[in-house]
């Protein structure tokens, strides 16, 4: 049964993937249906006190499928499509590593215009993500030039923000390329993190905001403290928030990806 | 409040803002005032990061804040509220790269929208180490500065050349600012300089962003 979910979960983010081909599409009403899509949406009908805490475990089940080194759970049609998608997102310029997939999407010369606009800000930002990582050499930075620019041609309306880089790289060190695309940077940044990084970076800011709030009714000291100095909570946690966690805490501890899904799921549910 | 500045040791503490485009090295430069540090493998940097260092001004102990902002232009919907306070500001711009410069401009005019109008800028032209690669005069970005009554110097966070002086110039500027503020007002000296206050510093022209008596905005 629960591998039945898990593949529900796949085709739904796959036709996601391949719908969102369309460049003109409203972005906000993807946000506003992100729980549809989820298998954590059939267990919610029971009765959980900890609602977002299931759907933690599913997407932690999701970046674990890819560090099991095989697509076995994404089998057939919808793997490929997912693949196909990815692919026609790259092969406009010849970014693609196979260009004979073409066939159906041919809706990215529009997206193309828009995304010329923070390619330099990509390349840019390429050395600059987990600098001197072994795994991110020539061929691991194509591959995350190539993520970041699929994602910007698939989300136009996002783009690049700084901060993706590093959530790119990450998955890129877990998980198959195509797969860090199609469940994963599509997966979690459109359904959570959209207006985070969009020109405006709206979302971030009410984050900030809220956290702001709490943080000054739980531990008005340490807000006492931060005010003397002229520094607003935001300053120090915008940017735990904006990198997922990525960066702030050790990489070793395997734990910053599943805690800052926690924040971002905890604020969704 | 007085628990907390009694483990600090200093009389002025000063807020500076690091701003300019992406990849023109105000972190290293950050990191070179504060730790003597440069990286080559230095990450981009998210929203804001800090750092602090204190100088002395004649028999004063002055701290400097130093905000260091993210690059993207996006990010300026951020960290624009972190300008709130500052009184001094380094925009930066990278020598090799004229659209760093031509973008000068606009962090100007966000600079002076979101900050008080006493601010102290200084237009610093980065990476001059890359001789080979110079793509903004000297005179060009001398003149700039000029006609926006800012200060300008030419660094270089790799080889250390100017840092210092840099920051120590736009610290001294404010503490002078202030202190001789503090000294017309009869006021505690230790306050930072007041919200709205116009003060003229005077014998100077290039004297940045410190508006004669009534003139309010840039």
């Amino acid at each position: 049964m629960s591998a039945r979910v898990k593949k529900k979960d796949h085709s739904s983010n796959g036709e996601r993937g391949a719908q969102r081909s369309n460049p003109v599409q409203d972005d906000s009403s993807d946000s506003t249906c992100v729980s549809s899509s989820m298998p954590a949406a059939d267990a919610k009908s029971q009765v959980s006190a900890f609602p977002w805490k299931e759907e933690l475990q599913v997407l932690v089940r999701w970046c674990s499928y890819g560090s099991e080194g095989s697509g076995k759970h994404l089998r057939g049609v919808k793997k490929r499509r997912v693949e196909n998608y990815y692919q026609s997102l790259l092969a406009a310029d010849g970014l693609g590593k196979d260009i004979e997939l073409q066939d159906e999407k041919s809706s990215s010369a529009d997206p193309l215009a828009a995304v010329e606009k923070w390619k330099g800000q990509i390349e840019k930002d390429l050395p600059r993500t987990f600098p001197g990582h072994p795994a991110l050499d020539d061929d691991g930075r194509n591959a995350l030039r190539r993520l970041l620019t699929a994602y910007a041609r698939h989300n136009p309306s996002v783009g690049y923000c700084q901060a993706m880089n590093f959530f790119a790289g990450l998955l890129l060190l877990m998980m198959p390329e195509e797969n860090a695309f199609g469940m994963s940077l599509i997966g979690v940044i459109d359904d959570y993190f959209n207006d985070y990084y969009s020109e405006e970076m709206i979302e971030s800011q009410v984050d900030q905001r809220v956290l702001e709030e709490l943080v000054r009714e739980r531990f008005p000291k340490m807000v006492q403290h931060l005010d003397y100095l002229g520094v607003q909570v935001a300053c120090v946690t915008a940017p735990w928030f904006l990198s997922i966690f990525i960066n702030m805490l050790p990489w070793e501890s395997g734990q910053f990806s599943e805690c800052g899904m926690c924040f971002c799921l905890k604020e969704t549910v | 409040m007085g628990a907390y500045r009694a483990e600090d040791d200093y009389d002025y503490l000063f807020k500076v803002v690091l701003t300019g485009d992406s990849g023109v090295g105000k972190s290293n430069l950050l990191s070179r005032f504060t730790r003597n540090d440069f990286s080559n493998d230095s990450r981009a940097t998210i929203g804001v990061e800090f750092a602090t260092r204190s100088i002395q001004c004649d028999d004063k102990i002055v701290k400097a804040q130093i905000w260091d902002t993210a690059g993207q232009e996006r990010y300026r919907a951020i960290t624009s509220a972190y300008y709130r306070g500052a009184v001094g500001a380094l925009l930066v711009y990278d020598v090799t790269r004229h659209v760093t410069f031509e973008n000068v401009e606009r962090w100007l005019k966000e600079l002076r929208d979101h900050t008080d109008a006493n601010i102290v800028i200084m237009l610093v032209g980065n990476k001059a180490d890359l001789r080979h690669l110079r793509a903004i005069s000297t005179e060009d970005a001398k003149g700039f500065a000029e006609r926006e009554n800012t200060f300008f110097m030419e660094t270089s966070a790799l080889e250390a050349l100017n840092v210092e002086n840099a920051f120590t110039e736009v610290l001294t500027e404010i503490y002078r600012v202030v202190s001789k503020k503090a000294l017309e007002a009869g006021d505690d000296p230790t306050t930072a300089l007041p919200k709205g206050q116009t003060i003229n510093v005077g014998g100077r022209d290039d004297i940045s962003a410190v508006k004669k008596p009534g003139c309010c905005s840039a």
